[in-house]
C-alpha cells in the first residue's frame, strides 16, 4: 500500500506518542538511509514500525470508514436539501416569496454566521466534524485503531490541519444541501406551475418590499435580475415566472455561492498547508529519535589511532655510590615560604636547566637526591622520564608532594611512583 | 570561492595533557558522552573527530588529540634545525614528523602535530592555575612553527587560584592576543559565544560558518528552556487533575495505603519530567540529585513528600496542611466531591455540555456514596514546580563537561504571591472543572514559569 504524504506524517505523529510514553525508543539499531535528511529518517522510521505493528491495515480501513462516512453524509445533505424545497412548494399556494427565501437561505445563512463566529477560533473537533469523528471513533473501535484515531487528531492539530479540514467538512455539507435544494427547485419549477405572492401579516406593504429590495440587491448585481413586483403591467403568471426565476437566483447567491467560495478557500489553505507539512525534531519523541540517529550516524570516529604500546615502561636503576645530598624544586618551587637549604640546587624548569642538573650529577652523583614537586601540577611523562633519568645518578631518589590551595593531582603523582617504586613525601 | 564555503571547517584541540582539552569538546559538543574525562594523565590516546552539522550539513569538525607532555624535549630537538628551516616552521614539521623518532619516543606529539597541520585552525587549552612555566612555552612554540592560527582557551577559570592575567601577557608576548577565559564545567554566561567570535577573529576564512553555529546555538538554547517549561507546566497540570476515591467508611489503614499509592503515581510522573528536561538538555538521568538533608533524621533524603522537603520548599507559601491520614503528606483531601467546583458545573452545565452532565453525575454519585477523593495540596504542587525550575535553571549555566550531579538541595522558593498565582492557573484542573482549557492552562502556566525563571523569588 502506497502511503500519502499526509498519511505518513500522520504515522510519525502516532510513533511519536508510542516514544514519548517508552523509556527507550526500540529498533533505532535497524539502519535507516543516512543520506536522508533527519526529518525523513524519522518518517521512513515511522512508517517501518507501523508496518512491523502491522498498522496499515488500520490506516486502509480508517479511510474505508472515511469514504462510507462522506457517502452517508453527502446523502444525508441532499436528502436534506430536497426535502427542504420539497416542503416548501408543498406549501398552499400561492406561496409567500419571503417565506420561501428564508426557508431555503437563513438556516444556511445562520450556520456560516456562527462557523465563522466560533468554529475558526478553537482548534478543536465541533459541530458536524465532532459528530463524524465519533462515528469514526465508533467504527474503529478497537484499542490499536482507536490509538490511531487519537494521534491522527493530534496531527491535524499540530499540522494545522483541522481548521481547514473542518472548514471543508462543513461548506461541503451544507452546499451539498443548497445544490439540491437549488436543483429541485429548478426542476419542480421547470415542470410544474406554482403561483407566487409577496405576503405579510404584520409589515406593511412598503415596509415588505424594502425588505425585497434589500434582499434583490445581490442578485440583481451578480445576475442583473430586479425585484419581482406585483400587478401593473405584470400578469399573475407572468409574476409567478419571474418570482421563481428570482427565487433561484437568491438560492444561488445567498446558499450556494458563499458556501462555494467557502469551500474553494478551505481546500486551497488545506493544499497548502499539506505541502508545508513538516516535524519539529525538537519535540519530545522526536527529539530523542533523532539525536539517537545523529548519534549513530554522525558519531565520533577515530582518525588516528593510539598504537597500543600505551603504557610506556620506565626503568628506575640507582648508583652504588654517591655522595651528599642535593635538593632541586621541579618546574617551581610551590612553597613561598620554603627556606632554601645548603644544597638547594633551585629550580629545574627550563630543557636548559634540566640538562645542566642532570649533567651535574653524572660528574658527580649523590647519595640522596630530593626533588620538590608542585601537586597542583599534573603530572606529565616527561616529568616522569626526567626523574628516571636521574635515578642512576643518585642512590636514593625521594619525591616531596607540596600541597596548595585547591585541587591536587596528589593521587595521580602517588599512583605513577608507586608504579616505579619511588619514595614519596 | 566556492570551494571555500563549501569545505568542513577542521579544528584541532590541542594542549598540555589533563588542561581539560576533552572536556572542553564535550562543552562545546553538548554531549555528556563524548571522549573519556579523567584525572589522570595521558587520558586520551587517539585522535578523535566529530562533526557539527548545521541545518542537515556539516560545517565544522572538532578533532581531539592526545595530550603534550614531551614539549621541552622536542623544541630543543627542532632546535638545533632551526638553521635549515628559519622561515618555514611547517615544513620543518613536516620533516619532523617523517623522522622514526615521530613514530616511537614522540608517538603522542607527532599525533597532535599531524592533525594540527591538517587543521584550519586549533584551540589551545590551558590550565589557568598552572603558573607559566618554560615546558609550556615550549610547547606553543612547537604548535606556532606548524603556523596555523592558534586561540589560547584558559580554562579552569572558575577556580579561585586562576593565573589568567599571568597568562594573557605571558600569551601576548608570543604574539597571541585574543584569549578567552573559559571554565569548561561552569563557562560563563555568553562564553560560548564568545569563544565562537573569537575564533571568527583568528580565522576570518570561516566566519559565516562560525556565525550561523552561533545563531543555531542560541535558537537551540531558547528552545531548550522554552521546551523543558512546557514539560513542568505538563507536569503540573496532570499532577493537577490527579484524584483518587477512597469510601469514606474506609480504615485508617487503607487511607494510608490510599495515600501512599497516590504519591507514588506523583513521585513517578515529577521523575518522567526530570529526565525528559534532563535529556532536553543533553545531560544523563544520573545528573541530577534532588536531596534534601533531613535534620531529624540526620540523613540525605530525596523523597518529594518527605516533611522537611515539603517544609523547606514551601516555607514562604503560607498554605496550611490537610487533614485525616493525608495530613502533612502533600495531599489533600475531598469530602463528598461536591465541595469544589459545583458552581462551575452547574454553569458549564446549563451549557449544555455533554462532559459537563457527567461531571456533575460523578461528583453527585460521589456525593450520594461519600466518597473522599485524594488531590495534591498546594504545598506539593509548589514544591515540585520550584525544583524543576531550579533545575532548568542549573542545567542552562552547566557546562557538559561536569562530572557531577547537580545538586536540587539548595532552597529556590516561591513567594506567596507567587504560589497562589499557580494555584489559580491549576484551579480548574485541581476541582476538575469540567472541560478544562487545558490549552489556555498551559499557556498560562508557560509564561508564569518564564518569568518566575527569568526573576526568581
Ligand atoms: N573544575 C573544572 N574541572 C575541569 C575543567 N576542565 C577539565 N576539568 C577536569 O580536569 C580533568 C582533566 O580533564 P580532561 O578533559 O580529561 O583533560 P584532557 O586535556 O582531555 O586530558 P588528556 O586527555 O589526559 O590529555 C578532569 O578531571 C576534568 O573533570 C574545568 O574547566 N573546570
Ligand atoms: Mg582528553
Amino acid at each position: 500500500m502506497k502511503l500519502s504524504h499526509f498519511d505518513r506524517f500522520w504515522l510519525a505523529e502516532h510513533q511519536r506518542q508510542r516514544d514519548v510514553a517508552q523509556v527507550h525508543p526500540t529498533d533505532l539499531d535497524q539502519p535507516l538511509n543516512a543520506e536522508h535528511s533527519l526529518e525523513q529518517q524519522v518518517l521512513q522510521r515511522a512508517e517501518r514500525c507501523a508496518i512491523q505493528r502491522n498498522e496499515l491495515t488500520y490506516v486502509q480501513r480508517w479511510h474505508q470508514s472515511r469514504r462510507l462516512l462522506t457517502l452517508v453524509l453527502g446523502v444525508l445533505a441532499s436528502l436534506l436539501g430536497i426535502g427542504t424545497t420539497q416542503a416548501l412548494l408543498s406549501q398552499a399556494q400561492p406561496i409567500s416569496l419571503l417565506f420561501a427565501v428564508g426557508v431555503l437561505v437563513l438556516p444556511n445563512l445562520m450556520m456560516l454566521l456562527l462557523w465563522a463566529l466560533f468554529a475558526l477560533r478553537r482548534s478543536k473537533p465541533r459541530g458536524i466534524t465532532a459528530f463524524g469523528l465519533q462515528l469514526m471513533y465508533w467504527l474503529q473501535r478497537q484499542p490499536e485503531q482507536a490509538a490511531l484515531a487519537a494521534s491522527w487528531v493530534e496531527h491535524c492539530q499540530r499540522q494545522r490541519l483541522l481548521t481547514p479540514l473542518m472548514a471543508i467538512v462543513t461548506h461541503g455539507f451544507w452546499l451539498v444541501i443548497a445544490t439540491f435544494s437549488a436543483a429541485t427547485l429548478v426542476l419542480y419549477l421547470s415542470f410544474n406551475d406554482y403561483a407566487f405572492r409577496w405576503a405579510t401579516t404584520i409589515l406593511e406593504q412598503p415596509q415588505l418590499m424594502q425588505w425585497a429590495q434589500l434582499i434583490g440587491w445581490l442578485p440583481e448585481v451578480l445576475f442583473g435580475v430586479a425585484v419581482p413586483e406585483q400587478g401593473g403591467t405584470t400578469s399573475t403568471a407572468d409574476f409567478s415566472a419571474i418570482a421563481g426565476r428570482w427565487l433561484t437566483l437568491c438560492v444561488l447567491t445567498y446558499a450556494l455561492l458563499p458556501r462555494m467560495l467557502c469551500l474553494l478557500g478551505a481546500m486551497l489553505v488545506w493544499a497548502y498547508r499539506l505541502t508545508q507539512l513538516g516535524l519539529d525534531l525538537s519535540e519530545p519523541g522526536y527529539y530523542r529519535v533523532s539525536q539517537a540517529l545523529q548519534a549513530q550516524q554522525r558519531g565520533a570516529q577515530v582518525v588516528d589511532a593510539d598504537a597500543g604500546d600505551a603504557a610506556e615502561q620506565l626503568v628506575f636503576h640507582y648508583a652504588r655510590h654517591g655522595e651528599g645530598e642535593l635538593i632541586a624544586s621541579l618546574d617551581y618551587e610551590a612553597d613561598p615560604s620554603w627556606n632554601a637549604a645548603v644544597s638547594y640546587w633551585g629550580v629545574v624548569a627550563s630543557y636548559t636547566q634540566k640538562q645542566a642538573l642532570l649533567k651535574q650529577l653524572q660528574a658527580q652523583p649523590v647519595a640522596h637526591l630530593t626533588l620538590r614537586v608542585a601537586s597542583s601540577l599534573t603530572p606529565d611523562r616527561s616529568s616522569m622520564r626526567y626523574l628516571a633519568s636521574l635515578a642512576p645518578y643518585t642512590q636514593a631518589l625521594k619525591v616531596v608532594l607540596i600541597d596548595a590551595a585547591g585541587d591536587t593531582y596528589r593521587a595521580q603523582w602517588q599512583q605513577l611512583l608507586q608504579r616505579y617504586e619511588v619514595n614519596y613525601d | 570561492m566556492t570551494e571555500q564555503t563549501s569545505a568542513i571547517v577542521q579544528l584541532a584541540v590541542v594542549g598540555h595533557t589533563n588542561a581539560g582539552k576533552t572536556s572542553l569538546l564535550r562543552t562545546l559538543l553538548y554531549t555528556r558522552e563524548f571522549g573519556e574525562v579523567a584525572t589522570r594523565p595521558s587520558t586520551t590516546r587517539s585522535v578523535v573527530a566529530q562533526g557539527v552539522w548545521v541545518e542537515g550539513r556539516q560545517l565544522f569538525s572538532f578533532y581531539d588529540t592526545p595530550g603534550l607532555e614531551s614539549g621541552s624535549e622536542l623544541f630543543a630537538e627542532l632546535e638545533q634545525q632551526q638553521e635549515q628551516y628559519r622561515h618555514d616552521g611547517p615544513a620543518q614539521i613536516r620533516a619532523f614528523l617523517q623522522s622514526p623518532a615521530a613514530d616511537a619516543y614522540y608517538a603522542q606529539e607527532a599525533k597532535v602535530l599531524r592533525q594540527l597541520l591538517q587543521s584550519d585552525a586549533a584551540f589551545y587549552v590551558i590550565d589557568s592555575r598552572d603558573p607559566v612555566l618554560p615546558k609550556y612555552q615550549d610547547e606553543l612554540h612547537i604548535l606556532a612553527r606548524c603556523g596555523r592560527p592558534l586561540l589560547p582557551v584558559l580554562n579552569f577559570t572558575a577556580s579561585a587560584n586562576n593565573r589568567v592575567e599571568e597568562w594573557r601577557s605571558a600569551l601576548a608576548k608570543l604574539g597571541l592576543h585574543v584569549v578567552v577565559a573559559f571554565d569548561s564545567v561552569a563557562p560563563p554566561e555568553g562564553g560560548e559565544r564568545y569563544l565562537l567570535q573569537s575564533l571568527a577573529t583568528v580565522l576570518p576564512s570561516a566566519e559565516r560558518e562560525i556565525q550561523q553555529l552561533i545563531s543555531q546555538r542560541e535558537q537551540e538554547r531558547q528552545q531548550r528552556v522554552a521546551q523543558s517549561l512546557t514539560v513542568i507546566a505538563e507536569l503540573l497540570m496532570d499532577v493537577a487533575a490527579q484524584h483518587a476515591s477512597i469510601a469514606s467508611d474506609a480504615s485508617e489503614a487503607q487511607q494510608c495505603r490510599a495515600v501512599e499509592t497516590f504519591q507514588q503515581q506523583i513521585r513517578a510522573r515529577e521523575q518522567h519530567a526530570t529526565h525528559a528536561i534532563l535529556a532536553r538538555f543533553a545531560f544523563l538521568p544520573e545528573d541530577a540529585l534532588f536531596d534534601h538533608l533531613d535534620a531529624a533524621a540526620g540523613r540525605w533524603q530525596d523523597d518529594l513528600f518527605d516533611q522537611a522537603t515539603l517544609k523547606a520548599w514551601g516555607k514562604d507559601t503560607g498554605f496550611g496542611v490537610g487533614a485525616g491520614a493525608a495530613a502533612g503528606a502533600g495531599v489533600d483531601v475531598l469530602v463528598g466531591g461536591l465541595s469544589l467546583g459545583l458552581g462551575t458545573a452547574l454553569g458549564a452545565a446549563a451549557g449544555g455540555l455533554y462532559q459537563s452532565w457527567r461531571h456533575l453525575g460523578r461528583k453527585l454519585q460521589e456525593r450520594i456514596q461519600g466518597q473522599r477523593v485524594l488531590h495534591i495540596d498546594a504545598v506539593a504542587l509548589v514544591t515540585i514546580a520550584a525544583r524543576q525550575l531550579y533545575l532548568v535553571q542549573q542545567l542552562s549555566q552547566r557546562g557538559h563537561a561536569a562530572t557531577t550531579a547537580v545538586n536540587i538541595s539548595e532552597q529556590h522558593r516561591f513567594s506567596k504571591a507567587q504560589a497562589q498565582q499557580l494555584e489559580k492557573h491549576l484551579q480548574p484542573l485541581l476541582t476538575r472543572a469540567p472541560d478544562p482549557d487545558r490549552n489556555a492552562i498551559r499557556r498560562d502556566l508557560e509564561h508564569l514559569l518564564t518569568q518566575l525563571l527569568a526573576a526568581p523569588a
